[in-house]
């Protein structure tokens, strides 16, 4: 079941671009939000099903071996990690439904949350330190945004700090993919 | 050429360090930029750094040439530069914002997110 194992981090990948593509209707970018969490939850529990079965599965994308491709691996660890972030996404996105006011901002949230899902999803199914590094980024870059939405003075001076210490520690997550 | 690299990357790290302790954001922020340089410098030097021998696999042969310089690390640092450009774009653009809201770029006067309390507000007076 080599598919299951990319499902995880094609799915928010797909609700991230849809529901930016969308922004203009409110109602169909809730839509695919919900659609894509309620997705991520069913290839979560699919995944953590599988693993549970049959043991640790991994998959090299594209047929590449080790030290050129991209490998991804679910141990019974990673697996319900995955599941537990597809739970707590589904949930933030039920939440968000009823706690955001519309408008422009509110747009940008659910495509950020789904990449932010995307990244944690590629980090814990990550079959290496450098691609570990690079979901690590694409969450933190989703995290970040999401952290200044809005652009009141203290969100700003929030993410100042929040982005002062996170690059100094992908600087160095960065020197330890040697 | 290693020990050339060597001493580079201690240079700019050492630069680093002195931006990075400045209580200017924008100090900080180009000490991030070379602070992510000296990263790649060190991950381009793991790889091994060799002249004119390019990495490829003689025909009727089944392994490099030796003395070539491994490929890997040098497309991963292509991938990290990216990573760290983008990056480097949003703390700058996170900068220019923050400015125009705090009309500062001293951390220590960023307070929007944490005031000061009444206590420590009247301790640092007596201080000061």
């Amino acid at each position: 079941m080599n598919w299951l194992l990319v499902c995880p981090i094609v799915i928010p990948l797909a609700a991230a671009v849809i529901g930016f593509a969308g922004r203009g209707s409110e109602r169909t970018q809730k839509a695919v939000s919900l659609a894509g969490a309620i997705g991520l939850s069913g290839a979560a529990a699919g995944l953590l099903s599988s693993v549970w079965r049959d043991g640790i599965a991994s998959v090299q994308i594209g047929q590449w071996p080790a030290p050129y491709g991209i490998t991804l691996v679910a141990d019974h660890l990673s697996a319900a990690m995955v599941a537990v972030s597809a739970l707590i996404g589904l949930a933030t996105v039920i939440y968000a439904f009823g706690d955001t006011r519309p408008g422009p901002l509110s747009r940008a949230l659910h495509p950020l949350l789904h990449a932010l899902l995307a990244g944690v999803c590629g980090a814990f199914l990550a079959g290496d330190v450098f691609n570990l590094y690079v979901w690590f980024e694409i969450m933190l870059i989703a995290s970040l945004a999401l952290l200044v939405l809005g652009g009141t003075p203290a969100q700003l001076d929030g993410a100042v700090r929040y982005a002062a210490l996170s690059l100094i520690a992908t600087a160095a997550s960065d020197c330890c993919t040697v | 050429m290693e020990p050339i690299v060597a001493v580079i990357v201690g240079v700019l790290m050492a630069a680093t360090v002195y931006l990075m302790l400045s209580r200017n954001f924008v100090r900080f922020i180009f000490g991030l930029a070379l602070l992510s340089h000296a990263a790649n410098l060190v991950i381009f030097a793991s790889g091994g750094m060799t002249r004119a021998r390019p990495p490829l696999i003689a025909p009727g042969e089944s392994a490099p040439l030796p003395d070539i310089s491994n490929a890997v690390p040098q497309a991963l640092i292509l991938t990290a530069i990216v990573i760290s450009f983008s990056l480097l774009t949003f703390a700058l653009v996170l900068a220019f914002r923050t400015y125009q809201e705090l009309e500062t770029v001293d951390t220590d006067r960023m307070r929007a997110a944490e005031p000061m309390s009444a206590g420590a507000d009247a301790g640092q007076r007596t201080v000061g």
